[in-house]
């Protein structure tokens, strides 16, 4: 008789989840999957609204990555205005874009990661968190605390507000930038560099002790998406997208937004809220795409500030092709928060970034538009339909997360394989179902666009569908 | 900095935005004060405490929780106290001695913190506070300047 183990709620994510794990009749793990339980349907809610609005409704979906929201929509709503935008006022988003990107990562990575890192996947769930990382790391905590920090001050200083800043809006930013407020912030960056670099050195030290994880944690083939400059660079803003193969082969470039529905598709599960967008051409199988920090550092053929270029280069030579484990998701993010220091610097000395003309104006000049750019989890798309009065018709978002759905649903069957053992959940095994979700540092409520609580269920189910086993965080 | 007032909550369920108007109010009358406005308490607030010198007010709404109720409006106020930094299984919320212990417990230095609770009683979806918070508003004004000299 075949039995199945949920775990509910998943804990240390952003958004509400559980995974079921079927085990066969020989009490072999036959199957694994990830629920993402919660839904809120902004698409919907947003019809009728005047296209203008879309920026700051969007940007409610998530707490986390607000700002990711805030330019993909204003990127479309440039598309629906058919405006250039002034080059101080793109370089403005940018520098908003890599505040929260650093910031992102380092809540993901210091405040939900580490504690597994420093303390261990099979240490006293009790300690096993920020707090017990402060106890044990205090010197790494402080860096976590302070590179979070450096990306919401910055968030702030441009946007007037941390959480939900309403200063990205079409065709611009709504204010510029200050001589005081630049000066602040590249009073900023010596420190904010130091402290990433330093816990790069760190990481690198003990990531290699992680020999079964790097193994088993969604460690398979797949394809890698994200968008690069036309000199092959990291782009978060624009730029266009490319998809690189398990090899590390291009199997398609210069890819635009307005032609996504040509590549991408978006497979949806019965047993989950978050959709699953996969590469067209090659169906969900061959198609299955890994987005976000991993993936980024795989199809580029340089990051574009020279202290990232060296650990890019490092982090390349730990395999031929593309890095295919997803516990490396953690190291790729550590490369990317110092890639956004430096990046920001160099966006700061841009001759024109104190400029004051930041606003193209303009009425729609079509009815529809598109806006794509790197969240800190991946590829975002937003592709909005307006009528003549310029009232929303129609919207889809296609969020990161949402990408690597199938990734992780594969990850968490990878990794249950290889650590479950018998009918009964133990805290090692549950963790590391957790851990293998975390790396991808999935926002639920951005995927499903969704209201909910960090939370996991973990359920054990037999082959006639008896529940075994429950586990509820 | 001298003195920090932090006031934190949705302002868009009506009463529990009570913290961000006070902080509007309070940075009004007193361009010496820092004024901050937070939807919750989060972990680099310590590392803004431990940098403070004078005295931290931290102004919240909440649900009485008494029996029977105190009607809203009602203000409480009282000094907290650090927490010694211990394991918790939710870090996606941090409570006020927590945030003291880890000042301590991190940067070595906290300042005296108060914490003023007024008790709402709508925390429906919308902007603006109900009219018995509305009414408080200028006592806990009063009473948040009161504790910031406390020091001084």
């Amino acid at each position: 008789m075949g039995r199945t183990i949920t775990i509910d709620p998943i804990t240390r994510i952003e958004g509400h989840s559980k995974v079921t794990i079927q085990l066969d009749d020989q009490g072999e793990v036959s199957d694994a999957r990830f629920h993402v339980t919660q839904f809120r349907g902004f698409e919907k809610m947003t019809e009728q609204r005047p296209f203008s609005e879309m920026p700051s409704l969007t940007a409610r979906i998530c707490g986390i990555c607000p700002v990711s929201h805030l330019v993909a929509s204003a990127k479309a709503c440039d598309d629906l205005l058919a405006v250039t935008i002034p080059h101080t006022a793109a370089n403005l988003r940018r520098i908003m874009n890599m505040a929260q990107v650093v910031q992102s990562h380092a809540l993901s990575f210091f405040h939900l990661s580490s504690p597994d890192l420093l303390l261990g996947m099979d240490s006293d769930p009790a300690n096993r968190n920020i707090f017990g990382v402060m106890q044990a790391y205090p010197d790494l905590a402080r860096d976590g605390i302070a590179l979070r920090q450096f990306g919401q001050q910055i968030i702030e200083l441009l946007g007037g507000k941390r959480i939900h800043p309403a200063w990205i809006v079409p065709g611009g930013v709504s204010s510029p930038l200050t001589a005081v407020h630049h000066a602040t912030i590249m009073g900023m960056i010596p420190d904010a560099k130091m402290r990433i670099q330093r816990t790069l050195s760190w990481y690198k030290t003990v990531f290699e002790g992680f020999t079964e994880e790097i193994r088993t944690f969604a460690n398979f083939p797949s394809l890698f998406m994200g968008l690069v400059e036309e000199d092959g660079s990291l782009a978060f803003y624009d730029g266009k997208l490319r998809i690189v193969d398990a090899m590390g082969n291009i199997i398609a470039d210069g890819l635009e937004a307005k032609d996504y529905r040509d590549y991408i598709s978006e497979r949806v599960e019965p047993d989950s809220y978050l959709k699953s967008p996969y590469y067209k051409p090659l169906g969900p199988e061959a198609g299955l795409l890994r987005v976000g920090p991993l993936a980024r550092l795989n199809i580029i053929d340089k990051c574009g500030t020279p202290l990232a270029d060296q650990e890019w280069a490092e982090f390349r030579m730990m395999h031929r092709g593309a890095v295919l484990s997803s516990f490396h998701y953690h190291y790729a993010r550590l490369i990317e928060v110092l890639y956004g220091v430096e990046r920001i610097e160099q966006l700061l000395n841009d001759p024109d970034i104190l400029h004051t003309r930041v606003r193209a104006h303009a009425q729609p000049n079509r009815s529809e538009g598109f806006g794509m750019s790197e969240a800190p989890r991946g590829t975002l798309l937003h592709h909005y339909r307006i009528d003549e009065q310029g009232l929303m018709q129609w919207a889809n978002l296609i969020i990161a997360t949402g990408y690597n759905n199938l990734a992780m649903n594969k990850g968490v069957y990878q990794v249950a394989r290889h650590f479950v053992r018998g009918d009964q959940i133990e805290e090692g095994m549950l963790n590391r179902v957790e851990a293998v979700i975390r790396t991808f540092d999935p926002c639920l409520s951005c995927s499903t666009h969704a209201i909910g609580q960090m939370a996991l269920e973990v359920s054990l189910v037999d082959a006639e569908g008896e529940v075994l086993d429950v586990v509820r965080r | 900095m001298v003195n920090l007032v932090i006031g934190y909550g949705n302002p868009l369920r009506r009463d529990d935005g009570a913290g961000w108007r006070v902080a509007d109010l309070v940075a009004a009358r007193r361009p010496d004060v820092a004024v901050r406005q937070l939807h919750q308490l989060v972990p680099e607030v310590a590392q803004w405490l431990s940098e403070v010198e004078g005295v931290v007010v931290l102004v919240d709404t909440a649900v009485s929780t008494l029996n029977p109720p105190e009607p809203p409006g009602t203000i409480q106020c009282q000094e907290v106290l650090p927490e010694p930094l211990q394991p918790s299984a939710f870090s996606h919320h941090v409570s006020t001695a927590l945030l003291l212990g880890m000042a301590h417990g991190l940067y070595g230095r906290a300042p005296r913190v108060f914490l003023v609770t007024i008790v709402g009683g709508d925390f429906g979806y919308g902007e603006g506070v109900s009219t018995a918070v509305e009414n408080a508003l200028p006592q806990v004004v009063e009473q948040v300047e009161k504790l910031l000299n406390k020091k001084e």
